[in-house]
């Protein structure tokens, strides 16, 4: 009869085995950290890595202050552990209680490398990158079909731009086949034509984000016939695949943002278009009213009655002219007159007596006396002054 | 993916041209008020884009996971 062993003692005696293996028990192991977490008691995981192999370990909390260095992702170090099964699953690790820090790790170097080469290229060139359309109707979407990433952005789209269409496809975001999914994903889509394209994977460790540093999807992305945003892990989270996008969202959430315009962003800025237009309208219906108004008062000057009038207002203003005409010829005749006149008074005799002259008639015929000799004496005279007559009689012929 | 509905660029992109026509310059009263409602109808057509139904989400399956 076999003897029958239970899970747990199967578990229990492999733990046995390894405390009591004077290697496994008490060995500095040689690799690259990487998938750092910390619970919420304090204690730190991670994994250990080399060459492809991998061994998940564990630093507990009251071990963590007195390590040399912090795990952290991509640090090559010796470890010093202690290996032990862990029961609720099986799995193998190892209890790290001692870090010597051997410089920087492999796969950050390979990882800086390709980034390099990569930037010489020119994949990562800013003159590159595309505008995101302003409307797009068809989304494109790769990311996994698990975990909140979908629900994160079908929120935001929904939020934000309903009308949109979006065309999911399902990749494994991590693990060994994820480059090659990603790959695939992004190919399928460039073939649906989308207006934009969202890659887009949630918060995880440096590892979990791999393959987003992977050569070949870098390469992919920057290759996209229509703009690519990128939503990867969380806002400190900086992938290749971010570089080589059109965009990078610090967040899936914020990569759907960037790929779509705020519906009611657009809703504002076409009811501005709508009351320019109503406004540019009412313009030109104004301009075509003013002319109007211009037309009707050309056509009131033709009018019968207002030819009447202005025949009218002719006439009176050639009445006035004739008038003003013939006061003004009135005016010269009598200066005319005038002038005759004066000239008529320089030949008054009266005028004459004024400057001392006399005039002397003979009382019995009254001629007017010029001769001396039409006067003997005794002729009786008449003397006329300026002012007033006297009678007189010659005396002498001599004087 | 034939017969690809009116873009609301397009659209929106007609419509600011009609505006800046209008605006730039009296034109004949037949052609402003042609413009006006060609300008009305493609605001309306921007709205009725804008109010489109609900999010559409179509789950496509990746060629490589299969194997």
């Amino acid at each position: 009869m076999l003897r029958r062993y239970t899970v747990g003692e199967v578990l229990r005696h492999l733990g046995e085995l390894l405390a009591h293996d004077w290697i496994l028990s008490d060995v500095w192991i040689e690799g690259e950290i990487g998938s750092v977490k910390r619970s919420g008691a304090g204690h730190c995981y991670f994994t250990l890595r080399q060459d492809g192999a991998l061994i998940e370990a564990v630093c507990w909390s009251n071990q963590l202050a007195r390590l040399s260095v912090a795990p952290r992702d991509g640090l090559a170090v010796l470890a010093h552990s202690r290996l032990v099964v862990y029961e609720k699953t099986g799995r193998l690790q190892c209890y790290v209680d001692a870090l010597r820090p051997l410089g920087p790790g492999t796969a950050a170097a390979l990882l800086e490398g390709l980034r390099a080469r990569l930037q010489a290229e020119g994949v990562f060139d800013p003159s590159r990158k595309r505008p995101l359309p302003a409307m797009p109707r068809r989304i494109g979407v790769a990311t996994s079909h698990q975990g909140a990433v979908l629900h994160d952005i079908t929120a935001a789209l929904e939020r934000r731009f309903p009308p949109a269409e979006l065309l999911v496809v399902d990749c494994l975001v991590q693990g060994a086949g994820a480059p090659q999914a990603i790959v695939a994903a992004l190919q399928h889509l460039y073939g649906l034509a989308p207006d934009v394209i969202i890659l887009a994977r949630g918060g995880g460790s440096a590892d979990d984000l791999a393959a987003f540093n992977d050569e070949q999807v870098v390469r992919t992305v920057r290759a996209s016939p229509v703009p690519l945003v990128t939503g990867i892990g969380h806002e400190t989270d900086h992938t290749l695949a971010d570089l080589a996008a059109d965009l990078r969202g610090a967040t899936p959430t914020a990569a759907a943002e960037h790929a779509t315009s705020d519906r009611s962003a657009l809703l504002d800025a076409l009811a501005a278009w709508q009351r320019r237009l109503d406004e540019a309208i009412d313009e030109q219906l104004a301009a075509h009213a003013t002319r109007l108004t211009l037309l009707y008062e050309c056509v009131c000057r033709h009018a019968p009655a207002e030819r009447l009038r202005r025949a009218d207002d002719a006439l009176h203003d050639a009445a006035g002219r004739l008038q003003r005409r013939l006061d003004a010829h009135i005016r010269l005749m009598q200066a005319q007159l005038a002038a005759v006149e004066a000239r008529l008074g320089a030949l008054d005799p009266l005028a004459v007596l004024q400057r001392g002259y006399a005039v002397v008639q003979r009382q019995d015929d009254g001629t007017i006396v010029s001769d001396a000799a039409a006067l003997p004496v005794d002729t009786p005279i008449t003397i006329t002054l300026a002012r007033g007559r006297r009678a007189a009689r010659i005396t002498e012929e001599e004087p | 993916m034939s017969a690809e509905p009116e873009s609301y660029e397009v659209l929106y992109a007609r419509l600011q041209e009609i505006v800046r026509h209008l605006e730039a310059g009296e034109l004949p009263l037949a052609e402003a008020m042609a413009r006006y409602e060609e300008g009305v109808a493609l605001s309306r057509r921007c709205r009725s884009l804008l109010d489109a139904a609900a999010l559409r989400v179509t789950h496509i399956a990746n060629p490589t996971a299969a194997e």
